[in-house]
């Protein structure tokens, strides 16, 4: 699409290259000539009606500087054992890699040569990444431990990540991401490339600790062959943006992919979570929880699409979509598609947008419960469905105890 | 024990309770009998304290105090009690881990000691047991796949749990069949204390037989309009409450 108008501040720093040694690269050099083209995108681009990213990214941005100062110990999932790496600013803490008993992750100097998706977003990151990992498990290999991957940013300017993780075949991994973000000035722009081969699984939760200013924009694109299963569970407070996208392609026979979010929303902030899973081969599953509890003046965007492409007889998709909304000036809303081409399918979807049953309501409060204690139930109950999901029980134990945190902090 | 004055609540802008006056004193079982839409029902959210079911004029008091700028919970820890004639179902929220909070906040807001889980499982299961609850059925979500009667049955069981100073029973007669109205008045008249004042509210005598209150009051449109022993109950039963309705009118 090209854009007929003056790029804002914004844009016109994020469409100079960030490292002089970029504009040797040829395809970060037709990268940032593609975005400058585009800009980022506004409200009048289809996927992005509810979601103005060019209108809240308005000021100029300067990279974001490298930091080789400590980093506090993470808050989030403390207690997990496993491998931390850690990327600051942009830049992964590694010591050129790490390898562990059947992975290894390399810090990849931001690996740009996949194509990847070529949105204006996905564009931007293809141009100015600085760094991120490439994570790679063995064929076979069971992880017995989670990979935590922890993203931070200290500083105010623009971050830009691009991970790559291959699963080979046969083999288990779990990969904790967990972003922080220090400062309001900061724009984070995460692009992971994910391949994940025959009879792999790979399990990827996403929880964050932002500052309310942030703007975040994380891109996932999956593919995943025979057998393969994907589970993604993301839980988000929002900030003045948070938009988490997933892509997946389940191109191989009995592929499948389970796809939970949260949101936990309150002040001004905004949470988008959106998907497209392509069902391409045949006897493929989708299953989708996604949950919105939103406070105040919060907005909560879903837009989850199943699209059955005309081979994948047999497929089995699910998608639930639900918004609880606390306040007046709440807003939710919700995008969900089916589009099928193939005759032997089941598919169903279904959204609501709701309150809190004002009846159940007074019933707890009859026995007992403050108003808070019964919101407090009635809430967990709503996002229960979309834990479940989670099959990592640990895992589960800290998204619901960092869901619970959320509730009680007024976030929502 | 139970005190209402001149009670008027209007609901939707439409009054329902029109300076209701009704005394239960401590140890005695009052019965409140009446015909659809006389404000049965509005009367016991009124005393539970539901929202939008505020008195415009009049007073609540229990043992003398007055309930009427207290939320539902804060009556509750007070002492008060409603059983509901339709119990909703709350999916998602443990049935025991429900009850086990509310009885620990309401040891809290009265500053006694909360129960440990230990405690709370032993209690509960003595008194799901003397109601015919299965354990099973405790470990649901709330509500969730019970029966008409084993909805009723877990209303009384909370009553036995939380020992409430006041019961306002709202209707429990309503689709239990014999055997399980007989379980359900057993443990009613088991709560029968001293020290403790039930208001039963019903269409039908068939409750009463069990219950042997000690008074009965017809509400008819918004107000009391007759008072007196268990054996109104029976005129009533015998000549129905067209005669109290066109008196009140």
């Amino acid at each position: 699409m090209s854009v007929d108008r003056n790029l804002t501040p914004a844009e016109e720093s994020l469409s100079v290259l960030f490292e002089k040694s970029f504009a040797g690269e040829p395809l970060r050099a037709s990268a940032i000539e593609a975005f400058r083209h585009r800009g980022l995108p506004t409200k009048r681009v289809e996927d992005w009606k509810w979601t103005d990213l060019r209108g809240t990214l308005r000021e100029a941005l300067e990279p974001a500087p490298a930091n080789d100062d400590d980093a506090p110990a993470r808050t989030l999932f403390a207690d997990l054992a496993g491998p931390e790496i850690l990327i600051e600013n942009g830049r992964a803490r590694l010591a050129g890699s790490y390898v562990g008993s059947g992975f290894s992750v390399v810090a990849n100097g931001g690996d740009v040569d996949a194509p990847g998706r070529d949105g204006a977003v996905a564009l931007l990151n293809r141009a100015q990444a600085t760094d991120g990992v490439t994570i790679r498990i063995d064929r076979g290999a069971k992880l017995e431990q989670p990979i935590v991957v922890r993203r931070r940013a200290s500083t105010d300017g623009a971050v830009h990540v691009r991970s790559k993780v291959r699963v080979g075949a046969g083999a288990e991994a779990t990969i904790i991401e967990i972003d922080e973000v220090e400062t309001g000035g900061a724009f984070i722009n995460l692009y992971t490339d994910v391949e994940i081969e025959a009879g792999a699984t790979l399990r990827r939760y996403v929880a964050e600790r932002l500052d309310e200013g942030a703007v975040l924009a994380d891109i996932l694109a999956a593919d995943i062959d025979a057998r393969g299963v994907f589970e993604q569970a993301v839980l988000t407070a929002g900030a003045r943006l948070v938009r988490r996208e997933t892509h997946i392609d389940l191109a191989g026979a009995g592929a499948a992919c389970r796809l939970a979010s949260a949101v936990l929303a309150g002040q001004k902030q905004h949470a988008d979570l959106t998907s497209v899973v392509r069902h391409i081969a045949p006897g493929c599953e989708t299953r989708q929880q996604h949950r919105a509890v939103l406070a105040d003046a919060a907005r909560g965007v879903f837009q989850g699409k199943i699209k059955v492409e005309r081979d994948a007889q047999k497929t089995d998709g699910r998608m639930a979509a639900h918004a609880l909304l606390l306040s007046d000036t709440a807003e939710a809303n919700a995008k969900p598609e089916l589009e099928i081409y193939a005759d032997d399918v089941e598919c169903a979807h279904g959204a609501t947008v709701g309150a809190l049953d004002a009846d159940a309501l007074f019933y707890m409060r009859s026995r007992g419960l403050s108003e808070r204690e019964a919101q407090a139930l009635l809430i967990d109950a709503f996002l229960a469905e979309a834990f479940e999901m989670i099959t990592d029980e640990d895992v589960r134990a800290g998204f619901e105890r960092l869901a619970a945190s959320l509730r009680e902090g007024g976030g929502a | 024990m139970l005190t209402i004055d001149s009670l008027r609540v209007s609901v939707g802008g439409k009054e329902i309770l029109k300076g209701l006056t009704l005394d239960v004193p401590a140890g005695e079982v009052h019965a409140v009998m009446g015909p659809n839409g006389a404000g049965k029902s509005t009367l016991g959210y009124a005393i539970a304290g539901r929202e939008n079911y505020e008195a415009a004029a009049g007073d609540i008091r229990l043992g003398g105090e007055s309930l009427m700028h207290l939320g539902p919970d804060e009556r509750s820890a007070k002492g008060v009690f409603l059983s509901f004639q339709h119990p909703l179902e709350i999916p998602g929220v443990a049935t025991m881990t429900f009850l086990r909070t509310a009885l620990n906040a309401q040891k809290k807001a009265r500053g006694e000691d909360e129960v440990s889980a230990a405690d709370f499982l032993r209690i509960i299961r003595e008194k799901a047991k003397a109601l015919g609850l299965s354990d099973d059925k405790l470990k649901r979500p709330f509500n969730v796949g019970f029966s008409g009667g084993e909805r009723k049955r877990l209303e009384i069981l909370q009553m036995s749990l939380f020992e409430p100073k006041l019961s306002v029973l709202d209707e429990t007669d309503s689709g239990l069949d014999i055997d399980a109205l007989k379980q359900v008045a057993e443990g009613v008249n088991a709560l029968r204390a001293p020290d403790r004042a039930m208001l039963v509210i019903t269409h039908y005598q068939r409750l009463l037989d069990y219950l042997k209150p000690d008074a009965v009051h017809i509400l008819a449109d918004g107000r009391i309009v007759k008072s007196g022993g268990p054996e109104l109950a029976e005129e009533l039963e015998e000549t129905g409450y067209e005669a109290f309705t066109s008196e009140a009118a």
